[in-house]
């Protein structure tokens, strides 16, 4: 047979056996039963309702619609129905007033369309089922069989939200959806209720009514006999028309009460186009910008025009589908939860801006003339985004005592501050009356966000950056904060460059770009011309490299005390402040050739932020280069040979690395075995070596240079080798102890006879000798390990020297991110050292 | 192409729907799906000697279990063990209930299919309770004497091992059944503890026993994320109160001058008095010298011997782990665990071998485990169960007294954040054993009385996974998930002055940034526990001597080293200054056995495990502390352990 035969076989042969088998193959013995039907199976739907006399509305209601047959012999079915009396309420209701409708002849065929079909559930379905997905999981919202295109809404520019997006559609109406993805039904059924945690006083306060045990609810509509059994369905009566209600935007946009609320929020969102009728109308719907907290994979976060979106919310509150997760192979996420929104009331808002210094929106009264209209656009974002929650369940009443906002601040919200509530179909609405302001408006981060000469600052601790924000949202903790104006983010100069050639070292100044992202234009430093441009954004990008040590290098944790002149900063560095009194005011990074004026100061919930009027620099010499600026006339560059011995003991006992591994580089050298944190190098004058050599205290370079064995070494069998091997090791022991874990400079942090490890090991204890360190202020005397077991008085001491201002040098060894410094373009890894000359030698053994 | 797959399609759908409406119980004698016999097959060939046992089960109407597939475990009683037990009880089987009737066949049954484990047979015993509990809800305890296994003591197994295609059967000639008692009263009825019963009334601690259920415990109905419930994923079916206590018998207690209340009451006082504690005179209170001596004697969960010590991946346990002579003899490596106790500020220390509270080490003393010398078990005493609580006995006196505070509790405290959830071991929550990937157990809100948290469906929520094949302590993970903010309850801890530590397990693509609180006071800055240890800000090396010796880089993934620091001690020193230490040396994960052929590693050599120094402390006082985890960046993170290493012994510390 050719293939072309097998497939003409398969064809001929499965559509007779399809037919063969689907009428033999399930023939049961139950064929006799077709006709019957339990007695306790009621009437089809249909006439059900015709047959009960009070539901004449809703007969020609799915008369009108052209439900009849579907109704009278279609299975399977779950109808949400009410009874004429309930229609007749809701004609005389301020509700049907207020939509125009007073009878049901008053009521278009696009209403009954809505109230039809948004009441209909495919499947026949209990209560009890109805509360669980075809998967056994929890069913809190639902879809049902209305369809969004049921009803296509057209929008006059008056109802639209006012910014410029929708400026095109001036004098006009369109056809528009607040958002075009299916609505939902939200069941407050028991199951559900006591599966989700909703307590009855949560039901109370949400819906306005307390319900019994077995009550269930659609919305706020309570269902009043459910689970009648028909033929081809369920039917379950309900107290009130099922029209379903605003999604949480639309609910916000249409209450007065909410409206300078809304006005922040309507900024946020653009009309989007849906689809093009055959005739040519276009159809849009409305979207809001967002960053899609949840990872549901909705976020909008650049409008029409390619451009970033002027601000982003937590999510779209009109996104009818809302999801407070991604869908799980379970279960879709819309099912389980739906959102929730805390929106202060207009007088709350206006409220909240408050000349009184002390109240918590001074500082915004005073940025914007106490006008919510000139909020700039991100920090309204931030605003109406922390009135977001992503999850209502988490946002019931009875979780007020415990709630926290999306950033984990404690909301600081109580039942009593509920004016009313709102259940949309997509989230619940919370009227309020107070602000909730985002709380890293009470941190040190807050003048930086509110401040709008701060972009880049602001830009560079959050997401798309540092990501430095969530240390400093630790409110519990203190930090003082020195922070450069967006001006002054210039002529910072890059430490990576500087293992470049010559003309690509370069000092970077930061901007926003067209797209508001940060990029840098780069100044030669020989030539002070432009050199390129770096827009290498993310979190793992160039800038990121740069603006995290920035970050790193003008934050301090911790307290500080008046008068106390170093610091070591949240990346190590060690920093220096300028007092007056109990002010603080200049900073000065070891790199910079001048203090930073301290500009401005604000006290926050959790330290100090400062306005400073520049980039504090990190020191730009290595440990080598300071101390090879002081080697000798030997070594290019040297100014002087007060630390000749100790510079020639390092580089001989190969102390000075390049290659750190096989891919990073130092940019010049680094210290081998000092890494990531700061440090003290004690360096004894060379007078003090050459005792310590004269003495014998340690192998001096020439003896190990020039290795000669006594009568009894040659007797042991011992090598020149091994003998020089041992020497070195003995001195590198030696010298090592002079390279002390944390940096104690003069005029930092008081210590009083703390133990700081040396880099040397205790070789009986696998642990590292100690060194004692007491500074005063006024000087620094160490107490080395030599003689531990003598008390502390008795043991030597050796004083830091100051009489040739060879104390406080500040060095900083980097490492990049290439085998080769010219390739590299981030910073690896690095060390801060303080450099102190010593008047003696250190001694552990 | 695409014609042909949807008319082959086609023809298998047809296939499909004609054998899918064929009755599939009648198979006739054409098919044979599996070789052997079902336990159902074994009882009704063998009507002779188990017809009575078949009768009970169709009774019960569960003849059907014996038919379905399974991994069951049978202890079978013969009809005579049957009668006779009918007989000495006395009882008629026709006039209990389905519940009573039911009961007593279950108690013959271990479903290990339904608890991700096995059918046991007799070279899986060991002294001690099999892992899995009957059908009731209770262990069943094997001995071994006079070259036979034993089940709860008495009952002899007289044909054994006896495999079906649903399990394996070993008959035996008496029938099981448990006791309903509760815990003072099984100690009472024992008979050979009348003192402890004696003082049990005395202090009021019996009236704290004689709880069985928290009937309040709803189990929720589906898994965080919707998902219904299944034999893997699952919350606690209930929540069970459990004790266990660790008690001298009067003939005991006697060697030690203690033979009357009064005896005990001295003893205790003398104890306590030692301890520079003033003592209160209601015996009531837990302040009271013998409330105190007796309470030390019971701890909060239900702890069967076997799991007593938990040695699940310590390096010293597995035969392929090739560098134990490095690492396990040399004085300082031990595997011990620590149990609070219901005496306030006290912990029971353990050692591997069910030593109790002693500072030898029996890795260097081999014959410590059988000695007399120090606390340890008497197997053929222990292991007496009741409804709400088990009794072990002990070979020595036990008190809380100077040695154990001053020196046995004055070294590395290294335990795992379950010790102090005894409500998870005593509701079978915790899986002492490797079940990978088949057992997820969810712990609710309220749960646990020392765990404190708010599920936030579906992120945010806490879950244990049994141990699998990683480096984590014990192999296991209790994880918070989503944007959390937990809170434990740890401790006591003896007073002192301490560096506090806590372990974890980095992961890059789902961690967060969590700050943590110790006593309400944060822990420096939060911790990004995406961040790979290999980064400068941590500044992980693999030891040397692993890549020397043992090609360790691989087991870092090529990570930096230091040929002159052999064995990571300037590593160790460095990464300290950034508040991170390496994980111990102690423990492996199995999966380097699997992935990398080679059996040397530790997870001190995994760079993405790691202890996180949260200060030092001083604690003035034995008493609880509060460990808060709040995430500032929401992700999960793995709560594997806290250490408390007293400041005067840093300078001795091992890798270990």
């Amino acid at each position: 047979m050719t293939h072309k035969g097998i497939i003409l076989f398969f064809r001929k042969w499965t559509a007779v056996m399809v037919l063969l088998l689907t009428l033999f193959a399930c023939e049961d013995h139950f064929s006799y039963l077709e006709d019957q039907k339990p007695d306790w199976l009621g009437d089809n739907i249909y006439n059900y309702l015709k047959d009960r006399g009070d539901c004449n509305y809703y007969v020609q209601l799915i008369d009108d619609c052209g439900y009849t047959e579907t109704m009278q012999k279609t299975g399977s079915n779950t109808l949400f129905f009410s009874a004429d009396s309930t229609f007749e309420r809701y004609f005389s209701s301020d509700a049907g007033r207020r939509a125009g409708i007073t009878s049901y002849e008053e009521m278009p065929l696009s209403m009954k369309l809505l109230l039809l079909r948004s009441s209909m559930v495919s499947n026949a379905q209990l209560i009890e089922r109805l509360s669980y997905s075809d998967k056994g999981g929890i069913l809190f919202r639902r879809t049902t069989m209305m369809d969004i295109t049921d009803t296509i809404p057209l929008v006059a520019y008056e109802e639209m939200p006012k910014n410029a997006y929708f400026s095109e559609f001036m004098d006009q109406t369109v056809p528009m959806f607040m958002d075009a993805t299916q609505w939902t039904m939200v069941q407050f059924f028991p199951e559900v209720r006591q599966a989700k945690k909703i307590t009855d006083d949560d039901m109370q306060i949400i819906t306005g009514i307390k319900p019994g045990e077995e009550d269930a609810y659609v919305f706020g509509s309570k269902i009043i006999h459910k689970d009648i059994t028909c033929k081809n369905g369920y039917l379950h009566e309900l107290g009130s028309l099922l029209f379903p209600p605003d999604n949480m935007a639309e609910y916000i946009r249409r209450n007065p009460d909410l409206n300078t609320f809304n006005q922040l929020m309507d900024r946020f969102c653009q009309p989007m186009l849906f689809d093009t009728d055959p005739d040519g109308t276009k159809v849009y719907q409305l979207r809001y910008f967002n960053r899609d907290l949840m990872k549901t994979g909705r976020s909008l976060t650049t409008d029409l025009n390619g451009k970033a979106a002027p601000g982003l919310l937590y999510y779209d509150p009109g996104w009818n589908l809302y999801a407070a997760s991604a869908n799980t192979t379970n279960q879709n996420a819309f099912e389980m939860d739906m959102a929730a929104m805390f929106v202060p009331n207009n007088e709350a808002m206006q409220d909240y801006f408050n000349e009184d210094p002390s109240s918590e929106g001074y500082d915004l009264y005073v940025a914007f003339d106490g006008d919510w209209s000139k909020v700039p656009d991100n920090i309204a974002a931030d605003f109406v985004a922390n009135h977001q929650k992503a999850s209502f369940i988490a946002s019931l009443p009875s979780q007020f005592e415990t709630i926290k906002d999306e950033a984990g601040y404690e909301m600081e919200i109580e039942k009593e501050n509920i004016v009313s509530s709102f259940v949309g179909r997509n989230g619940l609405v919370y009227t309020i009356n107070k602000v909730l302001p985002p709380l890293d408006y009470r941190s040190v981060m807050g003048p930086v966000k509110i401040d709008q000469g701060m972009k880049i600052l602001n830009m560079a601790m959050g997401d798309t950056y540092c990501q430095f924000q969530y240390y400093l949202r630790s409110l519990k903790s203190t930090f003082h904060f020195f922070v450069t104006p967006d001006e002054y983010m210039k002529d910072y100069i890059d430490p990576v460059s500087m293992g470049h050639a010559t003309s690509r070292r370069a000092t970077w100044d930061f901007y926003l770009n067209a797209n508001s992202a940060i990029q840098a234009t780069l100044y030669s430093l020989a030539t002070g011309d432009s050199i390129g441009i770096n827009n290498s954004g993310g979190t793992s990008g160039q800038l990121t490299s740069r603006l995290t040590d920035i970050l790193n290098q003008q934050t301090l944790v911790g307290d500080v005390v008046p008068g106390q002149e170093w610091y070591i900063t949240k990346g190590f560095a060690p920093l220096r402040l300028f007092w007056e009194g109990n002010a603080i005011t200049a900073v000065q990074g070891a790199g910079n050739d001048q203090a930073l004026q301290v500009t401005k100061v604000y006290e926050k919930t959790n330290g100090f932020t400062y306005y400073i009027n520049g980039i504090a620099q990190p020191s730009r010499t290595s440990i080598y280069q300071t101390l090879a600026r002081h080697a000798g006339a030997s070594v290019a560059g040297s100014v002087d040979d007060k630390f000749k011995l100790f510079y020639d003991i390092c580089n001989e006992m190969g102390l000075f690395i390049a290659s750190p591994t096989s891919t990073t580089r130092a940019l010049d050298y680094k210290i081998d075995f000092l890494n990531q944190f700061h440090y003290t190098i004690y360096v004894p004058t060379n007078a003090a070596i050459q005792k310590a050599w004269d003495e014998g205290l340690m192998p001096s370079l020439d003896a190990i240079n020039n290795v000669t064995l006594t009568p009894e070494e040659e007797a042991a069998g011992i090598s020149i080798v091994e003998k020089a091997d041992s020497l070195r090791s003995k001195l590198k022991r030696f010298i090592r102890y002079h390279f002390q874990d944390y940096a104690v400079c003069l005029k930092g942090n008081e210590v009083n006879g703390e133990p700081y490890l040396s880099a040397t090991l205790n070789e009986s204890t696998n642990k590292f000798f100690p060194i004692y360190v007491k500074q005063d202020g006024s000087s620094i005397v160490l107490t080395d390990y030599y003689n531990a077991q003598k008390p502390m008085s008795e043991r030597q001491t050796v004083r830091v020297l100051t009489s040739d201002d060879l104390y406080n040098l500040m060095a900083r060894d980097i490492v990049v991110n290439a085998s080769n410094t010219t390739a590299a373009n981030k910073i690896e890894t690095y060390s801060y050292g303080v450099l102190h000359q010593i008047e003696d030698v250190l001694r552990f053994e | 192409m695409k014609q042909q797959f949807f008319l082959i399609g086609g023809f298998f759908i047809c296939l499909f729907l004609w054998t899918s409406c064929v009755d599939s119980d009648d198979v006739g004698d054409a098919y044979t799906t599996f070789e052997g016999q079902m336990i159902s097959n074994y009882l009704d060939n063998n009507t002779e000697q188990f017809s009575e046992f078949s009768r009970l089960m169709k009774q019960a109407d569960v003849y059907n279990l014996l038919k379905s597939y399974g991994k069951y475990t049978l202890f079978l009683p013969t009809n005579d063990a049957l009668f006779e037990y009918y007989e000495t009880a006395p009882l008629d089987p026709d006039t209990l209930s389905m519940k009573e009737l039911k009961k007593l066949i279950y108690y013959h049954f271990i479903d290990g299919e339904t608890n991700a484990s096995k059918a046991y047979n007799t070279y899986d015993f060991q002294v001690g309770a099999i892992p899995t509990k009957n059908m009731v809800g209770r262990y069943l305890y094997t001995n071994f004497e006079n070259l036979q296994w034993h089940i709860n003591e008495t009952v002899n197994i007289v044909d054994g091992d006896l495999e079906m295609v649903n399990g394996i059967v070993h008959v035996i000639d008496q029938v099981l059944k448990g006791n309903d008692d509760l815990l003072p009263e099984l100690i009472e009825s024992d008979g050979q503890y009348t003192l402890y019963a004696e003082a049990l009334k005395a202090t009021g601690l019996w009236d704290k026993m004689l709880l069985i259920e928290d009937e309040s415990y709803v189990q929720p109905k589906t898994l965080p994320n919707g998902a219904p419930m299944s034999q893997r994923d699952k919350y606690p079916d209930s929540k069970k109160y459990g004790w266990t206590a660790l008690l001298e018998t009067d003939s005991i207690l006697a060697l030690h001058g203690i033979e009357d209340l009064d005896d005990m009451r001295a003893y205790a006082k003398e104890v306590y008095g030692k301890l520079g504690k003033s003592d209160v005179d209601d015996e009531r209170d837990p302040q009271n010298s013998l409330n105190h001596f007796v309470a030390y004697h019971f701890i909060p969960a239900f702890v069967t011997t076997d799991i007593f010590v938990t040695t699940y991946g310590y390096v010293s346990e597995h035969d392929w782990f090739g560098r134990k002579e490095d690492i396990c003899y040399d004085g300082k490596y031990t595997i011990e665990q620590y149990w609070p106790t219901l005496a306030p500020g006290t912990l029971i220390q353990c050692q591997k071998g069910n030593l109790i509270n002693t500072t030898r080490n029996p890795f260097v003393e081999p014959g410590l485990a059988n000695s007399n010398d120090v606390i340890r078990f008497i197997h053929a005493e222990s292991n007496k169960d009741c409804q709400n609580g088990i009794v072990h006995t002990l070979n020595r006196l036990m008190a809380y007294d100077d040695y154990v505070e001053y020196q046995v509790l004055h070294r590395r405290l290294r335990m795992e954040l379950r010790t102090f959830l005894p409500e998870l071991i005593t509701n079978d929550v915790i899986a002492f054993g490797n079940k990978y990937n088949q057992w997820h157990r969810y712990i609710p809100e309220g749960y646990c009385e020392n765990l404190e948290f708010k599920e936030e469906r579906p992120s945010v929520y806490m879950v244990y996974h049994a141990a699998n094949v990683h480096h984590y302590l014990y192999g296991d993970e209790l994880e918070g998930n989503g944007f959390f903010d937990v809170t434990f309850k740890i401790g006591p801890i003896p007073a002192g002055k301490y560096e506090v530590r806590f372990g974890y397990h980095v992961s890059p693509g789902s961690r967060g940034i969590t700050q943590i609180y110790f006593d309400d006071q944060p822990c420096g800055i939060p911790v990004d526990m995406r961040l790979s240890a290999l980064s400068g800000d941590i500044g992980w090396q693999q030891d040397y001597y692993m890549i020397e010796n043992y090609n360790g880089a691989q087991l870092a993934r090529n990570a930096p080293y230091n040929t002159e620091d052999p064995y990571g001690f300037e590593n160790d020193k460095s990464i300290r200054n950034r508040n991170f230490m390496k994980a111990p040396d102690s423990y492996v994960g199995t999966n380097w056995r699997n992935d990398y052929g080679h059996y040397f590693g530790t997870a001190r050599n995994s760079a993405l495990d790691l202890r996180y120094i949260l200060g030092t402390y001083t604690f003035t006082e034995n008493t609880t502390h509060s460990l808060r985890f709040v995430q500032m960046l929401s992700g999960n993170c793995l709560f594997d352990y806290i250490e408390f290493m007293p400041v005067d012994l840093l300078n001795e510390e091992d890798q270990h």
